[in-house]
């Protein structure tokens, strides 16, 4: 294995481990951490800021009309 | 100049939280740990948590055997829905045919990064908007 991609290994072990560290520490399980992260709050954080991106540009769009015709 | 600061020490300060609680933990832990992954990875790597199972606590076993973690340490049976996205993006990293790589690029920096400039977009779109209203 070249030492880059052992090194990328290293990364991955040491986020796990996090992973691991926080469901001990929260009383929360590892499938837990992992889904609620991942399935449910990363996603919805996500889809949430692009909305309301989304809805910022149409805005400006709109205001933009009304104060320069 | 203090607005990309701020932005800046937002995008690190999960990974700065990582430190901590993963230094805390080694600190914590009687022993020093190898994650033997040597059947995908071909090494041994050190490890905070230990590779054998434990009823009591999730350990590197959680992360090879999600059954075993659903077994002993989940107290509630999750969702299907739930157990089937989990299984899915593990997966679909797994499709890459480089599991690690995927997972630290897009769970651990792709997505993270996305979501600060999405942040940063709406941000910078307020302040926008702000100054149109007050023009």
């Amino acid at each position: 294995m070249s030492s880059g991609m052992e090194w990328i290994i290293r990364a991955y072990v040491y986020c796990t481990d996090f992973i691991i560290n926080v469901a001990n520490g929260t009383g929360l399980s590892y499938f837990e951490v992992n889904a609620l992260l991942f399935i449910l709050v990363w996603p919805v954080v996500s889809l949430g800021l692009l909305g309301y991106w989304v809805w910022l540009c149409f805005r400006y769009w709109q205001l933009e009309k009304e104060i320069h015709p | 100049m203090f607005s990309r600061m701020k932005y800046l020490l937002l995008l690190l300060l999960p990974y700065l939280i990582m430190v901590v609680v993963n230094e805390v933990s080694r600190w914590q832990q009687p022993l020093a740990y190898e994650y033997k992954g040597g059947v995908t990875y071909g090494v041994s790597i050190p490890a905070i948590n230990p590779s054998e199972g434990d009823p009591d606590r999730c350990t590197w076993r959680c992360h090879d055997d999600t059954e075993y973690c659903l077994r002993h340490h989940v107290e509630y049976a999750p969702a299907e829905w739930l157990k089937s996205g989990y299984f899915g993006v593990i997966r679909l990293l797994a499709g890459t045919g480089t599991y690690g790589l995927s997972n630290v690029l897009l769970l651990g920096a792709g997505w993270p990064f996305m979501m600060l400039l999405l942040l940063i977009g709406v941000v910078r779109m307020r302040r926008k908007i702000k100054s149109l209203r007050y023009e």
